[in-house]
């Protein structure tokens, strides 16, 4: 049997299709107009053209049947093009509460990360800015509220759409438990990774367009040895980050999650979605975070200047890893899913282990 | 003192510090005039000789007879000082890994000795917990180190020069003079600091040597037909292991003027960083003659780790310097114009 | 080394201007002072130039022919230590002038006792503009040509990366006079609001116009503005470089040292951000102590040769790592607390810290072959 590395023909033609879609309606001046809230209506009304926002549920639930191997391979699109739009936030929604207004997007969905605070407050939630539905963690429920965003959001150099929101005010509704609402962390991690990894090649392209362009002493800067070896670096963290979110959603659409799936770190064997989409989260952070680093470095004075792009995508690396919280922490939580502490039932049902934090 | 003085010292000290003998370093250094030398600019003088022990691979200790001497006039007992010193083994630095428990001491450390040493019968002088954290010392008057089964670490250490031997043992309290009151912990502050800002140039001294062996190998070593060296990798790669090391060497002086714990912790950092740091270059550009036996390299990688460990390796130290500055929200302003 | 009469020491001096600084209520306004933008901080910094100026403290350390009150270099270092301990941000101007001053006093006499009086009250800002679109670190290759025209000369192109650029009356400029590379450069000094000047902020990633772009399309130069002798520019550049290492490496310790003090008085300490933290402080320490080494050797009046460049590369190091662990430390709040803007700006501003004033790669290559003798290319 090969070993096949490459996208099945499927992905192959979502890939073309966003890439192409986005080429022409998401070019970087779209990405600054948009700044700082971090939305583009118009965008969201053109992804609603072609029933995006809806394409993660099935087909009998008035969606467009996508699996999860298809949607990371459109979260890496969207992260290429730094589009400003909820879409991997009303994505994993979606799946969680497919009303038809949701399903069809003139209603936009995020998820809250973290469970509401003592004051019923959900803190600062990706898309919260903008998002006309919020899911998320109230108590012992996972809950949606369907109240009106307030179009703005705190400062932040990501130009993210992040927002407090209330998980009480509103049209409440109770989906189900708590432990609901593991898959869709596991989801937004596995999609923002992809985004992620959809920024660092970005960085790569910018950088490799700019340095074989840019001549000082006589040459272009990228027949230099010192800039040739720090590009070099670049493919192998870029694919590390993709192979493990398209493991994540491989082990997703194949139902490998919790108990289902394999965590042995003695064989080194993993298949359990969440702890793939976390992995996939933080080497695509990394990833991310490097590749801009040194392509903006790569541009001398004009990586600081707004004009070039290459800024756009450094800022959201920083800001986007950093929505769910300290990257530290969230390295602890993986450690204690894929090496589970004595007398924990973490490694057992390692979905659990994302939301253990909640208490 | 005066550069042309401070060359004719290293000159001498390098003599010294690599001849083969029986006798004592310390007699050795006394034939030299060290007193005379200490007394005229102990920080140069010291600082030379650590740094040459270390670009040398000198197996000669300078370190414990310095610091007994040290503990000896701080607690004003000049019997201490012709004693060997236990140093703790842990990895952190102010946690001793002896202590005192009722009615005997429990020795746990090692001893850097006993390459030609202090004389012997003066007994061993060991840092020891007291209990509800005091810091005491305990000088076990009759007993030497085989007494306590000392036991040599790996052979292959040896090639670095330093003969490190671990002591695991336990002592009736009655065959022990013990230090306990403030004093005590007052003195091995003091040695303490002695030892990391001796132990930085120690590093200094390694991480030079290492360095200029790697430029020279660099310079003549050819591939696609010309020098390696003149490779952007490389030159990069030496370049920044250069520039961490003369930083370092600013701090390691600062220390030597000031004889302040504080900064002495820094450069003790800053240099066991370096050093580690530098190797890691120095053994990229020698490629694979890098890892032979026979190259010199491994034998200064051994002695910068064991130097780094001693007192506290770098990146515990970095930690440390760290929560002082978080708990106190001060960040020192180290030298004045 | 040139004491002062009223101070035995730099310390001495700086302990002075400590206790003005701390007890006179003129200063409160800088005290702690968050700039909300480039401009706003430049206009509010100049006021607090012009009151040290005018109390006499920040003439100590120029001599007294263009508007000091003698004194070495050191003085002036310890003048940034005790504002930075006191948290006032050191006006741009200042950095300018210890890049700026030096030069003309060596090489342009007549211009230093007629223009530097004001430049140093901060009655008018001047910039310096070097670079251009394609001639970033390879300086040699600028284009921006000086023509003959009667007694003086008019200068054509384009520069790049002017710090405060557009709010400055003039600027020293290098400008082709003769052959190509970097033997038919000449340094000159620009009335920059003239015809033929057109100066363009631009937009930084943290939103601020750090720079700007200078057009220049026959902008007019009197003959007595030339800096040194024609096609003298290119060895004038190299002597200006050692004090901009020097004191800039200096001024910016200062900075790390105060900001790792001020952002631990936000956030929550935490053992996994007290690593890195410590390693910052280690190598602002050794920034410290290097530069001061380097500004004594100045106030010495020694000649610094290619060691300087180990300079620059400890200011990267140590910018690098000190703002890394600040991120760090600070967690979330970092990218959301509305009241840590100015540390935000601060942060992305140092991501320039290996490119501005020549690029790591530059200075490791200078240091590679220069300082260490390793083989050029061949």
């Amino acid at each position: 049997m090969a070993l096949e590395f490459g996208l099945s023909p499927d992905q192959e033609s979502i890939s073309d299709l966003f890439s192409s879609f986005l080429a022409k309606e998401c070019p970087t001046e779209v990405v600054r107009e948009a700044e700082p809230l971090g939305h583009s209506p118009m965008l969201w009304t053109a992804l609603q053209g072609f029933d995006a926002p809806g394409m993660g549920l099935p087909v009998e639930a008035g969606g467009g049947g996508a699996a999860l191997a298809d949607l990371v391979v459109v979260a890496e699109a969207l992260g290429r093009a730094a589009a400003p739009v909820p879409l991997v936030e009303h994505l994993v929604a979606s799946r969680l509460h497919p009303e038809a207004a949701i399903v069809s997007g003139d209603l936009i969905a995020t998820i809250a990360l973290h469970p509401a605070d003592g004051s019923g407050l959900w803190r600062l939630a990706p898309a919260g800015a903008v998002a006309n539905v919020v899911i998320g963690i109230d108590g012992d429920e996972t809950v949606a509220v369907h109240a009106a965003p307030p179009g703005v959001a705190p400062a932040n150099h990501a130009c993210a759409p992040i927002a407090d929101r209330s998980a009480r005010l509103g049209d409440r509704v109770v989906l189900g438990p708590a432990s609901a609402f593991d898959r869709a962390l596991a989801e937004w991690r596995m999609l923002t990774a992809s985004a992620l990894v959809g920024v660092a090649t970005a960085a790569l392209d910018i950088g490799l367009a700019y340095v074989r362009e840019r001549e000082q002493f006589g040459r272009t800067i990228g027949s230099y040895q010192a800039i040739q070896h720090g590009l070099a670096d670049f493919p192998a963290l870029i694919d590390g980050a993709r192979f493990l979110a398209h493991k994540a959603a491989w082990a997703g659409d194949n139902g490998r999650v919790g108990a289902a799936g394999v965590i042995d770190m003695d064989e080194g064997e993993i298949t359990e979605h969440c702890a793939l989409a976390s992995m996939a989260f933080l080497q695509a952070g990394e990833a991310a975070a490097v590749c801009t680093d040194r392509s903006l470095h790569y541009h001398g004075g004009y990586g600081f200047s707004k004009e070039y792009d290459i800024q756009l995508y450094f800022r959201r690396a920083r800001g986007w890893a950093n929505i769910l919280g300290d990257p530290a922490r969230e390295r602890l939580r993986l450690a204690d899913m894929l090496w589970p502490p004595p007398g924990s039932t973490a490694g057992v049902g390692a979905g659990r282990a994302i939301t253990a934090g909640r208490a | 003192m005066e550069p042309e003085l401070l060359e004719m010292l290293r000159s001498s000290l390098t003599k010294v510090l690599t001849e083969r003998s029986s006798v004592a370093l310390d007699v050795r250094l006394a034939e030299l005039g060290w007193d005379d030398v200490v007394a005229d600019d102990a920080p140069s003088a010291l600082q030379a000789l650590f740094e040459i022990s270390g670009g040398t691979l000198s197996d000669a200790d300078p370190l414990s007879p310095l610091l007994a001497r040290s503990l000896a006039e701080s607690l004003g007992t000049p019997e201490l000082a012709a004693a060997s010193l236990v140093l703790p083994s842990s990895l952190h630095p102010d946690e001793l890994t002896s202590y005192v428990d009722g009615t005997s001491v429990v020795v746990s450390g090692v001893l850097l000795g006993p390459g030609p040493g202090p004389a012997a019968g003066s007994g061993l002088l060991v840092p020891v917990e007291c209990g509800e954290g005091r810091i005491g010392l305990a000088h076990l008057v009759g007993a030497t180190a085989a007494d306590l089964g000392a036991s040599h670490c790996a052979a292959v250490l040896e090639e670095s020069g330093q003969h490190p031997a671990r002591v695991e043992a336990v002592v009736a309290a009655t065959d022990a003079v013990i230090f306990d009151g403030p004093e005590a912990r007052a003195a091995w502050g003091t040695a303490v600091a002695l030892g990391r800002w001796t132990s930085a140039a120690e590093l200094i001294g390694i991480g030079t040597r290492v360095l200029a062996t790697a430029v020279a190998y660099a310079g003549e070593r050819k591939q696609y037909g010309r020098a390696i060296g003149s490779f952007q990798a490389l030159q990069h790669r030496i370049a920044s292991a250069h520039t961490l090391i003369v930083g370092a060497r600013h701090i390691v002086d600062e220390a030597a003027r000031r004889r302040d714990p504080w900064v002495a912790l820094v450069a003790k950092a800053a240099a066991g960083r370096a050093a580690e740091l530098t190797c890691t270059q120095a053994q990229q550009t020698y490629g694979a003659i890098g890892f032979t036996w026979e190259h010199e390299f491994h034998r200064y990688l051994r002695r910068s780790y064991l130097v780094d460990r001693r007192l506290g390796d770098w990146r515990t130290l970095e930690f440390e310097i760290g929560s002082r500055i978080q708990a106190t929200g001060r960040a020192p302003r180290i030298g004045v114009l | 080394m040139i004491e002062h009469p009223a101070y035995p020491s730099p310390t001495a001096y700086a302990e002075a201007l400590s206790g003005f600084l701390g007890s006179d209520p003129r200063v409160a306004p800088y005290l702690g002072y968050r700039p909300h933008d480039f401009e706003g901080g430049a206009a509010h910094l100049s006021n607090l130039q012009r009151l040290l100026f005018d109390e006499g403290w920040s003439r100590l350390g120029w001599p007294t022919r263009c508007g000091g009150l003698d004194g070495d270099p050191r003085f002036r270092a310890a003048m940034f230590d005790a504002l930075w301990a006191h948290d006032i941000l050191i006006p741009e101007a200042f950095t300018t002038l210890e890049i700026l001053v030096p030069v003309l006093l060596v090489y342009a006499p007549h211009l230093a006792d007629a223009l530097l009086p004001s430049l140093l009250r901060g009655d008018e800002g001047w910039a310096q503009a070097f670079s251009e679109p394609d001639a970033g670190s390879d300086l040699a290759a600028l284009r921006t040509r000086m023509e003959p025209d009667g007694e003086g000369w008019r200068i054509t192109g384009q520069k790049v990366w002017s710090t405060y650029g557009h709010l400055a009356r003039r600027s020293v400029l290098l400008a082709r006079s003769g052959e190509p590379g970097h033997r038919g450069l000449t340094m000159v000094l620009l009335d920059l609001d003239q015809p033929g000047v057109d100066v363009r902020p631009i937009r930084a990633e943290d939103g601020e116009n750090h720079f700007s772009e200078i057009f220049l399309d026959g902008a007019y130069l009197p003959a007595d503005r030339v800096i040194g002798t024609l096609g003298q520019g290119w060895a004038i550049a190299m002597y200006m470089l050692q004090w901009e290492r020097g004191a800039w490496g200096w001024i910016q310790q200062g900075r790390f040292h105060n900001r790792i003090e001020r952002a631990l008085e936000h956030g929550v300490p935490s053992p996994a951000a007290a690593a890195e933290l410590g390693r910052a402080y280690a190598l602002t320490t050794a920034l410290r102590l290097r530069t001061r080494d380097t500004v004594n050797r100045l106030a010495a009046e020694e000649t610094l040769g290619p060691e300087v460049s180990i300079d620059k590369l400890l200011i990267v190091d140590a910018e690098l790592a000190t703002w890394d662990a600040i991120r760090h430390h600070l967690g979330a709040s970092f990218e959301l607390d509305d009241e840590l803007h100015w540390l935000r700006g601060e942060f992305f501003f140092s991501r320039a810290a290996p490119i501005y004033g020549g690029s790591q790669e530059i200075q490791r290559m200078l240091v590679a072959q220069r300082v260490l003798g390793m083989p050029r290319e061949s």
